[in-house]
């Protein structure tokens, strides 16, 4: 224990406020290892960072070769289609399922029990859905334009991009939500009810039966691929207003949000 | 054979019969007459061997399973109850009907309409005019029919239990049952009777297509008899067969016999029916009878042999058998579309079909088995499907061996002496006066529980604090306390003259808790740096490694720790923050007496700089060697608080042992003694006044032998405390 005594281990200064750098660098802390920690994690990073692309390809491109022959706007809209199907998983299961087994574990009392900065937990779960759904954006983009099929300039592909990144923050929310109402074990199974209707009943890959196509409304996804189909300017697939599905979206976050950031405040 | 043998044999019949589905659809397009357009693919190279493999392979793999399925549906029943079988059934049946539907229907529908499109060269015939009405409740079910199917099953099967027992009471209807079930396996005239139902309601059927066996009720919602009762017959048999387990050795010396029957029997069904499949309904008369009985025969002795002889040949668990019965539900799952999807690309190629299906196969199980590694055995999924998620890297699984060195006093039956003034708490020595931290007057309540009944405690700058007290004393509540975790009912919490709910306060605390599970994906370094962020001025990462011998594991994954080197990680976490005072809940449970010793080192030296130290501990010994003062809980009050001496004086009691005639009724009547107990030719006894009881005893017997005197430690302390306050 020689190196032991010559460090001071102890610091009474008990009115040593945190320098406002090292709030910062506690911020940066936690988004970095959240996002480093959900990369590693095989189970999640193979199905929803690496799948996408390939079902993209396969689906969006391949199969859907003879109808974007027909008319190449169909192209764009399996685009953005298939970026919305991107950036739903990583937000949806990285937030929920982690935030469930993480408290299940006891975790996320002994970060309440640590210094850590207010809402820095959070604010790092919502960053790093934020983050896969860049690396998402970034390999859909790639794809799509290699592939051909994505008919956008390069502003409208920022565009798009923009909107879905933005576009990953009320999944997180809802993500959050159900992380904090549902155990480790149960929190797949609920997220699966939100993840998997939403994909198919919001239109973002295959046409709606006609009595089902009202009530595609009622899915986040498909105002996020609203959103950057209609901010992006693509009329033809530009079904509502994107400033409403903006408020919608916004609604989301709020609401689940703070449903979930009261119910931590009070049970942890 | 025990229960477990049987479990791992009747596992792997079932993963047999769920992957022989696998093989039935790969061979599905190879089928001689297939009218184009009925499946994917209707392959260019139609094979008569496939055609009487899938036959025979389909007469009973479904029967199997469900039988199978009734057996381990009493057996969950019976110890999960009502309820947890059906949150079972929920989680591990239901949702993945919904959710697979969700996602392999669309895939089944791409898939096929790919292959359709192939098949007639790029144009689609319109469909007949002629097409029949969807039947009521009309649903494409897919292949995922058995999950619905076994769902209503189970409510039929419970609706029947519960019948049964009300109208049973007695339990002599029951117990008819069981001698009828025993009477028949054992004559093996069972697979004779059960086909009866089987076989009328077959017959009965208008449209039965023959060749495919029980109609594959997957187009509708509305459950078909001839399934029901079919696969409803099995499944009822298998749980009955759970009634007496032991009956399954019967097959086990049957199944040579059984297996000829059923060779016999779907060698006859095959003469009447017909090596191809005829793609039209069976014609009405005796040979539809006679067939429709012959088919059932075929199914229960397929059913019976298989069983038979898997509980001879894989009773032994392997390794390989398990991995794979895991897998299969999942293979069996989503393999239609990549089946399929197969059968569509080599369908159209000029391979002959003893190339074709095989490689089919190959591909096919090649890329589920894949799916399954990487998607499902160490994900969530795998934690639905088989209720389970194995760790992804088995050899990691160390386990910290709990260090033995819980002072459990052996409780000897004594005659339990007199109470005392524990509550009394002497305040002494103080190494500074100032009150780090407070409880006053804290009161705290779970629902009913009162874990905290107006506590009254304090730590002091520079000192070391040990709580004791058993489990549910109370402890842990009082440090959640003090962290800011729970809030008071009653009584002020105060941390350096603050609230414990400030962040500024908690910038001076370090923790280390109970059972938490940190992120199993961050390396040791990483975790270190990221806790040490959150504080004003920390050590250096490489300090704390140092300072906690984690140099050699600084890169390792947390999840790779053994639960010794959890403990230390998390210990590292706690103090890396120069903390001035620091909450250890059980530091060294899971240690090995290295590393607990250089925990310890670590705590003195910390407490050498001036921090305060809250410790609870179960280790009687640990407490005795590092604290300054010892509070002791029981049932949420604080019994006894004071120094280690302190604490033992409150019990000022010595333990006297002898060999000695006197007798144990005779010096339990001695004033000063508060129990006695005798063991073998020893006496025990408890004193308060040992000298006088000693003088006593020498003047009543001359000839005492093995006398020991012994100040109680502070273990006897803490039980005596501990009862009297219960």
């Amino acid at each position: 224990m020689q190196a032991m005594s010559s460090l001071s281990l102890v610091d009474l200064q008990i009115v040593s406020p945190m320098p406002l750098m090292r709030v910062f660098r506690a911020y940066a802390a936690e988004v970095m290892y959240e996002s480093l920690r959900m990369m590693r994690s095989p189970a999640f990073a193979i199905p929803f960072l690496l799948l996408p692309v390939p079902v993209y390809l396969f689906f969006g491109v391949m199969l859907a070769a003879p109808a974007v022959a027909k008319n190449p706007g169909i192209g764009t809209y399996l685009f953005s289609g298939f970026s919305a199907f991107a950036i739903m998983g990583p937000a949806l299961f990285g937030v929920g399922c982690t935030l469930a087994l993480e408290r299940d574990a006891g975790y996320l009392k002994l970060k309440r029990a640590w210094p850590a900065p207010g809402g820095a937990y959070l604010i790092a779960k919502m960053v790093m859905a934020m983050v896969f759904a860049a690396l998402a954006m970034l390999m859909m983009i790639v794809a799509g334009v290699a592939a051909g099929k994505a008919h956008l300039s390069a502003t409208q592909l920022l565009i798009v991009a923009a909107a879905m990144i933005a576009g990953a923050v009320p999944f997180a929310a809802i993500g959050l939500f159900i992380g904090v109402y549902t155990s480790g074990s149960a929190a797949p199974a609920v997220t699966n009810i939100v993840y998997l209707p939403g994909m198919w009943l919001s239109g973002l890959f295959i046409p709606l039966p006609t009595f089902l196509e009202p009530w595609a409304v009622i899915w986040p996804a498909f105002h996020v691929n609203q959103l950057a189909l209609g901010a992006a300017g693509v009329a033809e697939f530009s079904f509502i207003s994107p400033a409403i599905s903006a408020a919608v979206l916004t609604g989301l976050t709020v609401v689940f949000g703070g449903l979930a950031i009261r119910r931590l405040a009070r049970a942890g | 054979m025990s229960t477990n043998d049987r479990l791992h044999a009747l596992d792997a019949v079932r993963a047999f019969a769920l992957l022989l589905g696998v093989v039935f659809h790969a061979g599905f397009s190879f089928l001689p007459g297939l009218i184009p357009g009925l499946w994917a693919m209707t392959d260019n190279s139609p094979s008569t061997t496939i055609g009487v493999l899938l036959y025979s392979s389909h007469i009973f793999r479904m029967s199997l399973f469900f039988f199978v399925a009734g057996f381990f549906a009493r057996m969950m029943f019976q110890r999960k109850g009502a309820r947890g079988f059906w949150t079972n059934r929920a989680k591990r049946i239901l949702v993945p009907l919904v959710a697979g539907w969700v996602v392999l229907f669309p895939l089944i529908a791409v898939v096929w309409i790919w292959g359709v499109t192939k098949t007639f060269g790029g144009a689609v015939p319109p469909p007949p005019a002629n097409l029949p009405p969807p039947p009521p409740g009309a649903f494409p079910l897919t292949h995922l029919w058995f999950l619905y199917y076994l769902l209503v099953l189970y409510v039929l099967l419970m609706l029947g239990r519960a019948a049964v027992h009300a109208i049973d009471r007695g339990g002599s209807l029951r117990a008819a049952v069981d001698g009828a079930v025993r009477g028949s396996v054992s004559t093996g005239i069972a697979a004779l009777l059960l086909p009866l139902p089987l076989a009328w309601s077959l017959y009965a059927r208008n449209e039965w297509f023959a060749w495919f066996g029980i109609p594959t009720p997957d187009q509708s919602v509305i459950p078909q008899w001839a399934s029901v009762i079919g696969y409803g017959t099995a499944m009822v048999f298998g749980w009955l067969i759970h009634r007496q387990v032991d009956l399954l050795t019967a097959w086990r010396k049957q199944w040579p016999v059984l297996l000829a029957g059923a060779v016999a029997a779907t060698a006859i069904c095959l003469s009447i029916v017909g090596l191809h499949p005829a793609f039209l309904p069976m014609t009405s008369g005796i040979a539809k009878l006679g067939y429709a009985y012959c088919y059932g025969v075929a199914i229960w002795c397929w059913t019976f042999a298989i069983v038979g002889a898997a509980t001879q040949f894989m009773s032994q668990p392997n390794p390989r058998v398990r991995y794979l019965s895991d897998a299969s539900y999942w293979i069996y799952l989503v393999h239609l579309p990549v089946v399929a999807a197969c059968q569509v690309v080599a369908g159209r190629l000029s391979w002959h079909w003893s190339v074709k299906f095989p490689l089919i196969l190959v591909v096919s199980m090649t890329f589920l088995l894949l799916t399954y590694r990487y998607m499902v055995r160490s994900t969530f999924i795998g934690q639905i499907l088989n209720g389970r998620k194995y760790p992804r890297n088995p050899g990691s699984g160390v386990r910290g061996s709990e260090f033995g060195t819980r002072s459990s006093k052996s409780s000897q039956d004594t005659v339990d002496g007199l109470g005392s003034e524990s509550s009394s708490s002497p305040e002494s020595r103080t190494p500074s006066a100032q009150s780090i931290a407070t409880l006053s007057g804290v009161e705290k309540r779970y629902g009913l529980t009162v874990a905290l009944a107006g506590i009254d405690l304090e730590v002091r700058g520079g000192e070391l604090l040990a709580v004791l007290g058993p489990n549910g004393a109370g402890k842990s509540t009082a440090i959640s306390l003090w962290l800011g975790l729970l809030e008071p009912d009653a009584g002020t919490v105060r941390l350096f003259g603050g609230s414990p709910a400030d962040v500024e306060t908690r910038r001076h605390v370090g923790v280390m808790m109970q059972e938490v599970g940190l992120t199993p994906e961050l390396r040791i370094r990483e975790l270190i740096a990221l806790t040490a962020s959150y504080y004003p001025a920390p050590l250096g990462t490489d300090d704390v490694l140092a300072l906690t011998h984690l140099e050699a594991l600084a890169h390792r994954p947390y999840a790779k720790l053994s639960a010794g080197q959890k403990r230390q990680v998390q210990f590292a976490l706690a103090i890396c923050g120069r903390p001035a005072l620091l909450f250890l809940d059980e530091p060294t449970v899971g240690l090995d007496v290295d590393a607990r010793e250089a925990m310890w080192r670590a705590i003195r030296e910390l407490v050498a700089q001036g921090c305060s130290i809250v410790l609870t501990t179960h280790y009687l010994e640990e407490a005795e060697a590092l604290a300054d003062r010892v509070a002791v809980l029981a049932n949420g009050r604080l019994i006894a608080a004071g120094s280690v001496d302190e604490i033992r004086s409150v019990v000022s009691r010595k333990q006297i042992t002898c060999s000695t005639t006197v007798g144990l009724d005779e010096v339990g009547a001695w004033p000063g003694v508060l129990s006695v107990t005798r063991s073998a030719q020893r006496l025990q006894i408890t004193a308060a006044d040992a000298e006088a009881v000693v003088r006593r005893l020498l003047a009543a017997d001359q000839r005492v032998r093995d006398l020991e005197v012994r100040q109680a430690g502070l273990a006897e302390a803490f039980i005596e405390l501990t009862k009297e306050a219960a």
